[in-house]
């Protein structure tokens, strides 16, 4: 079920909404959103909950023999249980997600020497969320390792966090700290505010996604469908436009499960906040999937070491940790690429940084970074490192100006560009709006509504949701 | 993202000394953070304030209520005016209002036209999906003498198609019998569906019991639950717009059938191109994957009906039908096979032959193209062929059954 589908947004969450307010507080009603939560994953595929179950409760385990070993330290036994926790989870993730790669990889490895035969090829479908889920239990049992959480109050709490229906398709990521600790405290009572509050934030995510990432969706795939025949301009409104497509789509969902999440009382972590006013690399990853990134600096960057070394140290803390996060989203080498170059343009901020070489003006520092995500999206987007390589080359203008007359950026597409670009510049993020129970508001906002699920007349997944 | 840029508070050693979550004083939303600047050792972790979502005033509890319950009237009342026109305009004829004329012009519409244009009747009609829009009647009454008309439309499934078509031709030359190259599909029998396309066209949706016009409050409710998809689309409503603004000049610029479908019903010939084939080749895969994988799961009833009344109705005209089953690519075959498709392909052989002596017909199976020596470069995609391979068809099918059957008009002359 998506959330950007009838059956969701008319039936299953006022369902699990009203039912949620009406069951009693504590465990009758935790035991209800995990049935809730189960039913909604089960809907894409069932045979795939009792791996959800298996992978995040090895990280309540875990997290509860860490929490009896506290007074341990950091003694080897608690490394250990920890190691164990943080490897079953990837042990899955990488069966699941990324075994067809690494053995396409090795393939083209024993083909390069002309050695062995092909290995068998299982391609598994991928359990949706896995990504998020995992990333979520990980954070778990490594924050009660640390010290930095208690661990869940009980096991019922646990689950109704980490298989919570709004975050599990597409993130955020959320963390037992934050999200888990409001569940477990005395859940608040239900307020019309709450209803309200929710609904500002599904309309707007709903309006993004429907009435422009997916506006948008058809000129930018197909630009990059006859990624060869693109000239000067249709390769910039390929890039440009998926740049766009990408931000509306993903912040989109994220807005949305902010809301859904507090038509049931809880808060979610904001996960984007207007990537493209960011003034450098840094910057824009303290704005854009905020909570992967977040996780990534907290998990993987800081236990690295961080910055408190050396300017080379941090430049490879930095390239393992982006190459990681590029890998993260996909068992492609578009995406090792993509990260590995985000790795890079990290690595420049900091040595320029270090040597005062970055600009002073505040425009041309936003417009540079705009451009390097422009040009990162672009391995992001496409199919393979040729198709890349074209739309690049497009860009640069080594194919020309105006590339096959077919592939001309259609009228719409540079409206949309134009208007995008205007309004990722210039307005405010939907966390800087301050929803008020006005009729002009509702006005709006139900115009909005009416006009998004009258563009759902076809299924379209969010972007976020291959991941 | 480097922690040295991030100037969240910090703990000295990331762990109990700040409040943790579900403790009175742990920082959430606007919460003041504990500001502790000292330098964090590596491997350790910030203690980190999450802001909360900017809320409605909790206290403003009844103004909430009234918000919310004005944004759903509001969301209902913009789509209930988006209903109500789409409805009333009915673009695609979905509804079957009939009070505009509809935006687009289908392949039925266009075959209905040329079947009404043609000077003298049909002495051999091609009926199918869109796999026999291509078997050109030039060339079959080159090799046949036979004045030939292709009935051919769109749309898997479709023996109520062909038995519509064949109404048509004879309400529009009674007096006339001709014979029929039915080009059948493994997946003519998939779960029976009057298109909506034929449903659309008045001249053959009454054969199919498919008529829209002059129904009742409770059908019109039933036909807006089907199509509530197009009914409920923005879409559909710019196209509602244009048509009330524009009225005939919409529909002049939808018919691109007008120009793609020939006087004698033949789609015009298109070169086969790689580009085309990229583009088009995956999306067959796709949709018929999807097709035996989710909908095609044995051979449907009503489906055979139709199929079984227009070989009567054949038969009655005394015409001998030639029945091929149509090539699929072999390469899309091995894709569909184990999905379930060799098993239909299997049941629709058995079915057809079954009928040997019910029905007066001609049975040849088409189905792998390498019995007439096909060009594997001249499939657009995974099921349709150029002209290249259908004339090639044609050739084997003339030579394997002999030639189309002389026909014998019932003595009654009905």
């Amino acid at each position: 079920m998506l959330l950007n589908s009838y059956t969701f947004l008319l039936v299953f969450l006022p369902v699990v909404v009203v039912l949620y307010w009406v069951i009693p507080r504590g465990y009758p009603r935790l035991l209800f959103l995990i049935a809730a939560n189960l039913f909604f994953y089960g809907l894409w595929d069932w045979r795939y909950v009792p791996l959800l179950l298996a992978t995040t409760l090895v990280d309540w385990l875990a997290g509860h023999y860490l929490a009896r070993s506290e007074d341990e330290g950091t003694s080897r036994r608690r490394k250990l249980l920890l190691a164990a926790a943080i490897v079953v989870n990837l042990a899955f993730l990488g069966y699941f997600k990324y075994r067809g790669f690494f053995v396409d990889s090795l393939d083209g490895v024993f083909k390069l020497f002309g050695a062995g035969k092909p290995m068998p090829a299982i391609r598994l479908l991928l359990p949706i969320g896995i990504s998020f889920y995992t990333f979520a239990g990980i954070s778990y049992a490594v924050d009660v390792y640390r010290g930095m959480i208690k661990p869940a109050k009980s096991v019922i709490h646990y689950l109704a966090w980490v298989t919570l229906f709004p975050y599990i398709l597409a993130g955020p990521i959320i963390r037992y700290g934050h999200v888990g600790a409001q569940l477990e405290r005395s859940q608040q009572r239900f307020r019309w505010a709450l209803i309200g509050t929710g609904l500002f934030f599904v309309v707007m995510g709903l309006a993004k996604k429907m009435l422009v990432a997916d506006m948008m969706a058809p000129y930018v795939n197909n630009l990059f469908s006859h990624h060869a025949h693109l000239g000067l301009l249709s390769g910039w409104g390929a890039a440009l436009g998926y740049t766009l497509q990408l931000y509306f789509d993903f912040s989109g969902y994220s807005d949305m499960a902010v809301g859904v999440a507090i038509m049931i009382g809880l808060r979610f972590p904001q996960n984007f906040d207007s990537p493209y006013k960011a003034v450098n690399p840094s910057d824009f990853w303290r704005r854009w999937h905020m909570t992967l990134s977040g996780w990534l600096r907290d998990y993987l960057f800081i236990p690295l070491g961080g910055s408190r070394g050396t300017t080379l140290f941090t430049v490879r803390n930095l390239l393992i940790t982006f190459l990681l996060g590029g890998l993260w989203h996909g068992p492609a080498w578009t995406f090792v690429f993509w990260g590995l170059l985000w790795g890079v343009y990290q690595s420049v901020h900091v040595v320029a940084k270090k040597y005062g070489l970055t600009p002073k003006w505040v425009w041309l520092n936003r417009i540079l970074t705009f451009i390097a995500a422009t040009v990162a999206w672009v391995f992001f987007r496409a199919t393979s490192m040729r198709a890349a390589a074209d739309v690049l080359a497009a860009m640069a203008g080594l194919k020309g100006v105006a590339g096959e007359g077919i592939l001309r950026v259609a009228p719409v597409l540079a409206a949309f560009i134009v208007g995008g670009l205007l309004w990722v510049n210039l307005l405010p993020n939907t966390w800087e709006i301050q929803p008020r129970p006005k009729l002009r508001y509702a006005l709006l906002l139900g115009i909005l509504l009416a006009a998004a699920l009258l563009a759902m007349s076809k299924p379209s997944p969010f972007l976020y949701v291959q991941f | 993202m480097t922690p040295s840029d991030d100037p969240t508070p910090t703990t000295p050693d990331g762990s109990t000394e700040l409040p943790l979550p579900g403790d009175p004083s742990y920082p959430t939303g606007s919460a003041e953070a504990p500001a502790i600047e000292a330098p964090l050792p590596a491997g350790k972790l910030k203690q980190r304030v999450i802001p909360d979502p900017p809320e409605m005033d909790q206290a403003a509890g009844r103004r909430a209520f009234w918000f919310v319950l004005a944004l759903v009237l509001i969301t209902a009342v913009v789509m209930a005016a988006v209903l109500a026109l789409n409805v009333v305009a009915d673009p695609y004829g979905s509804v079957g209002t009939h009070l505009f004329p509809t935006v687009t012009t289908s392949d039925r519409t266009v075959k209905a036209d040329r079947i009404e244009a043609l000077k003298q009747p049909p002495q051999l009609v091609v009926l199918g999906s869109s796999r026999s829009m291509r078997y050109e009647p030039s060339y079959l009454e080159k090799k046949t003498g036979l004045k030939t008309f292709n009935a051919g439309v769109n749309g898997i499934g479709g023996t109520a198609d062909a038995w519509a078509m064949t109404q048509f031709i004879h309400q529009v030359w009674p007096e006339s019998h001709p014979n029929y190259l039915w080009m059948v599909d493994v997946e003519s029998f998939v779960p029976f569906e009057v298109q909506a396309r034929t449903a659309n066209e008045p001249r053959l949706a009454k054969f199919v019991g498919a008529a829209t016009a002059g129904q009742g409050p409770l059908e019109l409710a039933k036909a807006i639950w089907q199509n509530r998809t197009t009914m409920f689309s923005l879409s559909t409503a710019k196209d509602s717009l244009r048509l009330l603004i524009y009225r005939d000049k919409a529909k002049n610029s939808q018919s691109k059938y007008q120009k793609q479908i020939l006087a004698d019903g033949v789609l015009k010939q298109r070169l086969w191109s790689k580009k085309e084939w990229s583009r088009r080749y995956p999306n067959s895969v796709q949709r018929y994957s999807d097709l035996y994988k989710n909908v095609y799961h044995k051979l449907d009833p009503a489906s055979q009906t139709y199929f079984e009344k227009t070989l009567k109705f054949m038969n009655d005209q005394g015409a001998t039908p030639l029945l091929v089953l149509t090539p699929i690519n072999p390469k899309l075959a091995k894709i569909l096979n184990p999905l379930g498709r060799l098993v239909r392909h299997q049941q629709v052989v058995s079915y057809i032959e079954s009928l040997q002596g019910k029905y007066q017909f001609k049975f040849i199976d088409l189905t792998d193209p390498s019995v007439f020596g096909f060009d594997p470069k001249q499939f657009y995609d995974g099921m349709h062929m150029t002209t290249i391979n259908t004339e090639k068809a044609i050739d084997y099918i003339l030579k394997q059954t002999g030639g189309v059957p002389p026909v014998t008009p019932p003595a009654s002359g009905q």
